[in-house]
């Protein structure tokens, strides 16, 4: 029944709500547009360079430091043990009487745990806001395994403590700076992300200074050293256990959300949509473009810090004759200089990104490539005091890029989401650079030394400023996109709360490309509940690839699906086959090995129908096919491409669905054949399924459709009746007008 | 599943961990005077070290991870090795070959060491390991006592 505020588009039997609303939902665009400016005041984005202090911002919002300082303490002290581990290497493998390469290969495993791990605990805290307590639980397991690591006895004790360790201590990764970036608003979190920045580098000059205490001052052995070290671990927790998780997006998606709603002038909240699964958030993070560059960009990183430290410590050896002591005392020095560098740079990050995030981008761009600079020219350094300072700013402002390029990359996600994103970033940082840097230097060192393989940093440090720089250019368009999404959402639970009812489905703006090749360009296309819409076309028009995006078998770079008002835009192929959308491939759809029956047996026991219901669907198949039904322990190979179709179209009867696709349902059959399919899409559709008929034959289509798009170079060029499209030559082709008329019986 | 793994997890660990027989204040009842760390020496090498109320003798280490507590040099030599029939193995000799010595006072000498640099432009680095062992043949608790030096190299 249709809600007193509605009244039917007589063109469509899309909903058009009451004036004062004044939009329909194909117009949701538009009034986007609208919000986006307040929805980039509340992402922080204010274009003014007026940034107040941090005790105003802070008072402002009634908020404390205190989340920053127990996250802080968390990251400092969370690299405790893995750098006791390095240290204490030859008196653990010593006293152990474990080999070298073994040992090696523990620490490496415990790196790659670190890293593989931060994905399943941004699975953990996808759907509910628990970063606070996985943080906490995981500082006390880290503290208590440094205890356990002094009490080893094997190899294989260590390897399985060093896993845990590194499970545990992966929560840095993917959930501190998403929590820490939804403890604050939007005025203060480039100040307290280089906050939190600053006490990793606390942590990397302590570690070793407390090892050294304890070693030589205490005199503890290095069991003795790991106990001390998790005393300071539990202490560290213990501190940070009166952390509280504030919720997903309370100063940004939440104030975008409201912005929207007033701007629409609704009061209902937002009930959620279908929510993706962990692999659908994965996925559809790696399609967003700046997220793309941005990762990209710290994977050159990973390629040049990872190697950079290892080859450093060769250099200072062979270059100014360091010994181990020497060495450890310099690199504690280095994070000091990281340390000035960010109390210098919050203020001014935050400046940055209020008037533009993408000049904040530029800059970890610029500082990328000037760090590498300095480190390149410190190499070449005739006095050591020249050197050391030379190095310690190409470090420092390298520092400094976490920070930089953090907010303008959690901004243009939703705070759901950034936990994978953390994550992600660990992968791409340490694994998937550090590993190629290493591999890579491991050649030129060979041939050029120490100092020609620190030189060579220099190119994947220019590499990675460049890319960064490109992330530049996309940003603002990405955190557009998320805040259309927002509003979109919010203007769908406007609609829905006052009882319109909303298309089947509704594809808004889609762009779609293969590769680097662009083949959809804002693709709206809507079909209602029961209806049955032909998409017509030239041949690669982009009329599959828009099926592809509708069921899920391609995701698009842009826009949103949603299917009866949820988004499904990112969610899998498979969990839209349950949701009610099946795709009928053009082509030859069916099990050649297979016979008839064991075709459609397949296909009820793959879409999880009881065998009571396949049977059923199966007869109702026979029924409507007859020919198919004395063709049923023949092998789907040897039927004809009609019955082959027939075979295919029987989908409809065994899984039921919501919304039928069908791709080129009459590409090279008789017209008699294609008649009889025709009459069974009719029946379908009768039968309450709608129906999407991608056709390549005009005359086809138009003979069972009242409703057609028309798509040209991806683009969608004609939205209407199916007799007014008859009426425009200037898209029809005579290719395509041939038999048009007779088609529908003019 | 999770409790399960976490139970497995915390089983191996348990039963990799120990609290008897553990050190945790520094053993320093050996000191390891020539070389001092870091210290470049040449041919014939010679190394010296204080040491009060040990019983047994000492097992010196070039390069390499000692054996194991409470486990005897057997320990090193692999099963298919021909020095595992005799029974004197290892002797002297095959243990000379992997840079072990045994004896019985604080100092050593060494004629050669291998050249473990891989190109011209390193240090010879080289680490040395004295551990306990006690009359049994055997290693005796955890202690280690450890020093760094470089050996002076011509260039290849």
């Amino acid at each position: 029944m249709m809600p007193p505020d509605a009244t039917l588009d007589p063109a469509r039997s899309t909903v058009t709500l009451e004036p004062d609303l004044g939009d329909s939902v194909d117009d949701i665009g538009a009034a986007a547009d609208r919000l986006r400016h307040a929805g980039r005041q509340a992402l922080g984005v204010t274009g003014s360079a007026d940034v107040g202090t941090l005790r105003d911002a802070l008072a402002a919002s009634d908020v404390s430091l205190y989340p920053a300082l127990a996250l802080g303490l968390l990251v400092a002290v969370d690299q405790l043990q893995s750098t006791a581990l390095t240290i204490l290497g030859p008196e653990i493998t010593g006293a152990l009487g474990i080999g070298r390469p073994a040992y090696a290969l523990v620490l490496v495993v415990k790196t790659m745990v670190v890293m593989v791990a931060a994905l399943p605990l941004a699975a953990v805290v996808q759907r509910t806001p628990r970063r606070a307590a996985v943080s906490i639980v995981t500082a006390f397991a880290w503290a208590i395994l440094t205890a356990m690591t002094g009490f080893v006895i094997s190899i294989w004790g260590l390897v399985v403590i060093a896993v845990a360790a590194g499970a545990a201590t992966a929560s840095v990764r993917s959930v501190h700076q998403p929590l820490l970036l939804d403890c604050y608003p939007t005025a203060a979190r480039v100040r307290m992300m280089s906050f939190y920045r600053g006490f990793d580098n606390v942590g990397d000059i302590a570690g070793p200074i407390v090892i050294g205490v304890c070693a030589a001052i205490i005199g503890l052995t290095w069991r003795g050293v790991f106990l001390g070290l998790a005393a300071v671990s539990l202490v560290a927790a213990i501190a940070a256990s009166r952390l509280r998780d504030p919720g997903f997006g309370r100063f940004d998606t939440d104030k975008v959300r409201e912005a929207a709603r007033q701007g629409i002038g609704t009061a209902t909240t937002h009930d959620g949509d279908v929510s993706l699964g962990f692999f659908e958030i994965t996925r559809r993070l790696l399609l967003i473009p700046t997220i793309r560059r941005v990762l990209a960009a710290w994977s050159v990183v990973g390629m040049l810090l990872a190697p950079f430290l290892t080859y450093l410590a060769f250099f200072l050896q062979e270059r100014w004759g360091m010994g181990p002591g020497a060495r450890a005392g310099f690199m504690a020095v280095m994070p000091v200089f990281g340390i000035i560098a960010l109390r210098l740079f919050g203020r001014r990050g935050e400046k940055l990104f209020a008037q533009d995030p993408a000049r904040l981008l530029r800059l970890g761009g610029t500082l990328l490539a000037v760090g590498v600079a300095s480190i390149a020219v410190a190499v070449y350094a005739p006095v050591f005091p020249v050197m050391a300072v030379l190095f310690g700013a190409g470090l420092a402002v390298m520092t400094i890029i976490t920070p930089a390029l953090a907010l303008p990359m959690y901004a243009i996600v939703p705070a759901r989401m950034r936990a994978h994103l953390g994550a992600l970033q660990g992968i791409f940082l340490a694994g998937v650079g550090g590993t190629a840097g290493l591999v890579l230097l491991g050649g030129i060192d060979r041939r050029f030394g120490t100092t020609g393989a620190i030189l060579s940093l220099a190119v994947p440090g220019i590499v990675g400023g460049l890319i960064l720089r490109t992330a530049a250019r996309t940003i603002n368009a990405d955190m557009d996109r998320m805040l259309d999404e927002i509003v979109e959402e919010e203007r769908i639970a406007a609609l829905t709360s006052r009882g319109a009812r909303l298309p089947l489905l509704a594809c808004r703006n889609i762009d779609f490309s293969y590769g680097q090749l662009q083949v959809l360009f804002g693709v709206d296309f809507t079909v209602d509940d029961g209806e049955i819409v032909a998409l017509l076309g030239t041949n690669g028009a982009g009329k599959s690839t828009l099926l592809r995006v509708v069921s899920g078998l391609g995701l698009p770079t842009r826009g949103t699906v949603r299917f009866r008002g949820a988004d499904i835009t990112y969610v899998d192929a498979e969990r839209r086959v349950s949701l009610g959308i099946s795709q009928i491939p053009g082509g030859r759809a069916v099990f050649g090995p297979l016979s008839v029956v064991d075709n459609l047996r397949v296909l009820g026991h793959t879409h999880g129908r009881d065998r009571r219901a396949v049977d059923a669907g199966i007869e109702a198949s026979f029924e409507a096919f007859p020919r198919l039904a004395e063709r049923r322990n023949q092998l789907a190979s040897t039927l004809s491409g009609g019955e082959q179709q027939m075979l295919g179209l029987s989908t409809a009867f065994i899984v039921r669905p919501r919304l039928l696709l069908i791709d080129e349902l009459s590409l090279g059959l008789a017209p008699k054949i294609v008649g009889e399919l025709l009459e069974m899409v009719r029946q379908i559709n009768q039968e309450g399924t709608a129906v999407v008929l991608v056709e390549q034959s005009v005359n086809v289509a138009l003979s069972v459709v009242e409703h057609a798009y028309f798509m040209e170079k991806g683009e969608i060029r004609f939205d209407g009746a199916a007799r007014e499209l008859l009426e425009r030559p200037d898209l029809l082709r005579s290719v395509f007008l041939e038999g048009a008329t007779k088609g529908l019986g003019g | 599943m999770r409790r399960l793994a976490l139970g497995l997890t915390v089983a191996i660990a348990l039963q990799a961990c120990a609290v008897d027989g553990l050190s945790f204040v520094t053993d320093d009842r050996v000191r390891i005077v020539q070389p001092t760390p870091n210290a470049t020496i040449e041919p014939p090498y010679e190394f010296r070290w204080t040491a009060e109320d040990v019983d047994g003798y000492f097992v010196v280490f070039f390069d390499r991870s000692p054996v194991r507590p409470n486990e005897t040099l057997l320990a090193m030599v692999p099963d298919t090795d021909p020095c595992r029939a005799r029974a004197d193995c290892p002797d002297t000799e095959w243990l000379a070959d992997r840079n072990v010595y045994v004896v019985r006072h604080p100092s050593l000498r060494v004629d050669q060491l291998p050249d473990l640099r891989e190109t011209d432009r390193e240090k010879d680095r080289h680490d040395l390991t004295i551990v306990l062992f006690d009359e049994s043949g055997r290693r005796v608790g955890e202690s280690v006592f450890t020093t760094e030096f470089i050996v002076e190299r011509e260039s290849r």
